[in-house]
């Protein structure tokens, strides 16, 4: 191949990764440690993406729209949790039925709001530059690089801050958290307010890249639960290696062949699920 | 076989089967459309097979669609129809054999996402890599015209209701048999069977096969009734759908795939046709209302609580 089609069809993969992985964290850390599988999580991403085309046809910018979608989806997000607290210990199964129940109409009010059909969206122009030599877009470049630096952010907030060290001790142990005398619904609250507004980060930046559409949330379903299959359930690290892993294998093999890159990135979930099925970082039990 | 015996000598247990045949041909066309009926009972097969994993063995699958997909384009082969059906069985068995020891080997998200992959592998092979078999995106039409002439609608009728009471009657035996009690132990402790001499991966196999055979059934069937197939039908997505119309039944009972699928679609339909493209929000709201009305146990599970003690009452006399 050639070397420069190498990299653009790498960066290419990179960016669809990272986006995945940002999108799949929030329901890497609810399906992974609160037992639940919270498919309305997808709603956050599409309500990033539509969010970005509001504010680029209200405003003509993007970074308003991006901005917005984080903080509304925040909000949004912390008041899901309260509305799926009596969800927690119910059988996994009862938990998909009623959240499934809830995409069904937060997709019916997004088909209300914004209409049925493709919506393009159109990144600002100082991000339009083409590389030279690469020949290839620098909003792809600055996915990737805003992907990285939310982890680097998130990673720091875990390690450094109050509020993270929570999180992380919930996630470790929740009794315990317990124990010491904090009320872990901080923790769950924290979970799904940040899951949901990095889920409109992912949504918001890959918004350009595919056109926004009322069903963007089911199908972005069966990506988020490969990728979070294959990094390892509840882990944080495992979640950006799963993406990072599904997004170059769809490129790769949609480099060959367009419609062999879903097929592709199942096989390979199916694959480590097979001979790893608690996921490539994911602690075995 | 004295177990068969002495539940085949107890004819009156299989009179509601006999009722429900005489329902489907003679009442049910006057309520709803019969193009619909016909597809609710090829959808109702698929849902009676995801009932027999997840109502007996409590593994939910997201990929039923692939069997169903399956015995759809099992239809297309230029043989006789009534040998296309048996061979559509055959298929899905064989195939579900083939996958199987990797599929059933654990339950939980392995099961359901092992069954997921399988189903977006079939759709993309479907769509496209068997583009000139199967018609892909705009499908292809079948003309099915055998010993049975099956392009008149009455012959489709009559044989999907027949096929259905039979898968029915197959699913009512199968619910009363050891088969059963054996899964439901499975389902309970697995370890624990396997103590008491069991091979559990072989009647796990076996249920997954068999559930094999009756999704592709459904496929078939739902070929027959349209003498249509697209690929759109067997999308990923709509995995969902087969998971939500047989939990608004009741997986438990024997009757709930039967009514969830016939109150899905035929919302679905009917609020289809009212409200236009609002039909989600009230399909939606009415879900998590009644999941979290009746506690998973569906429509079915919630008549039986009410009618349980008229029923005792009935029983004793």
């Amino acid at each position: 191949m050639d070397p420069i089609l190498f990299i653009q069809v790498t960066v290419n993969g990179l960016c669809i990764g990272l986006i995945l992985a940002l999108v799949a964290l929030g329901l890497s850390l609810t399906f992974g440690k609160l037992k639940i599988i919270n498919l309305s999580h997808l709603l956050f991403y599409a309500l990033g993406a539509y969010i970005v085309y509001t504010s680029s046809m209200l405003w003509n910018n993007f970074l308003y729209g991006i901005l917005i979608g984080f903080l509304v989806c925040f909000t949004l997000g912390a008041l899901s949790e309260i509305a799926l607290r009596r969800l927690y210990g119910k059988s996994i199964e009862y938990t998909l039925i009623c959240t499934q129940g809830l995409l069904f109409i937060g997709t019916d009010f997004i088909k209300r709001i914004w209409g049925l059909d493709f919506k393009a969206v159109v990144p600002p122009s100082e991000l339009r530059i083409i590389i030279p030599f690469l020949e290839m877009e620098f909003y792809r470049i600055f996915v990737a690089l805003v992907c990285l630096i939310s982890f680097l952010t998130m990673t720091l907030f875990f390690k450094k801050t109050m509020w993270g060290k929570i999180i992380v001790a919930f996630i470790d142990n929740d009794e315990h958290l317990q124990a010491i005398g904090i009320n872990p619904n901080i923790a769950t609250l924290m979970i799904f307010a940040i899951g949901s507004a990095l889920a409109a980060l992912g949504g918001g930046l890959h918004a350009p890249i595919s056109a926004p559409y009322p069903y963007m949330a089911m199908e972005m379903t069966g990506y988020t639960f490969a990728t979070i299959v294959v990094g390892g359930l509840g882990s944080i690290m495992g979640t950006i290696v799963g993406g990072i892993v599904l997004g170059l294998a769809y490129a790769y093999s949609g480099f060959i062949q367009p419609y062999l890159s879903p097929i592709v990135v199942f096989v390979t979930m199916f694959i480590i699920l097979v001979l790893r099925p608690e996921g490539l970082l994911g602690s075995r039990t | 076989m004295a177990i068969n015996e002495k539940v085949l000598s107890n004819y009156m247990n299989y009179i509601d089967v006999f009722i429900i045949l005489l329902f489907l041909i003679f009442i049910a066309p006057l309520i709803i459309p019969r193009f619909l009926l016909m597809n609710i009972l090829a959808w109702s097969m698929l849902a009676y097979a995801f009932s027999l994993m997840y109502g007996f063995l409590g593994y939910l699958s997201l990929g039923e669609l692939a069997f169903f997909a399956i015995g759809s384009y099992i239809m297309f082969l230029p043989l006789d129809p009534i040998i296309n059906l048996i061979l559509a069985i055959i298929a899905g068995f064989l195939f579900a054999i083939l996958v199987g020891p990797i599929i059933v080997r654990k339950g939980g998200a392995y099961y359901a996402l092992t069954n997921l992959s399988l189903s977006v592998v079939i759709y993309y092979l479907v769509l496209y890599f068997l583009k000139d078999y199967t018609g892909g995106f705009e499908g292809r039409r079948v003309i099915l015209r055998g010993v049975i002439d099956f392009t008149l609608r009455d012959n489709v009728f009559i044989a999907i209701v027949i096929i259905f009471t039979l898968i029915f009657l197959f699913y009512k035996i199968l619910s009363n048999s050891t088969f059963a009690t054996m899964l439901k132990a499975i389902r309970e402790n697995e370890i624990r069977m396997q103590f008491l001499g069991y091979n559990t991966l072989r009647i796990k196999l076996l249920a997954y096969s068999i559930h094999g055979g009756m999704a592709s059934l459904g496929g078939a069937c739902l070929v027959l009734s349209q003498a249509y197939a697209s690929a759109t039908t067997y999308t990923p997505i709509f995995n969902s759908e087969i998971v939500v119309a047989s939990m608004l039944g009741g997986v438990q009972s024997l009757y709930g795939p039967l009514i969830g699928t016939f109150v899905y679609i035929w919302t679905k339909h009917i609020l289809g046709a009212v409200y236009g493209l609002g039909w989600e929000v009230i399909v939606g709201a009415m879900l998590v209302i009644i999941v979290v009305a009746t506690k998973e146990q569906g429509i079915c599970g919630l008549i039986e609580r009410l009618l349980k003690p008229y029923i005792h009452v009935l029983m004793s006399r």
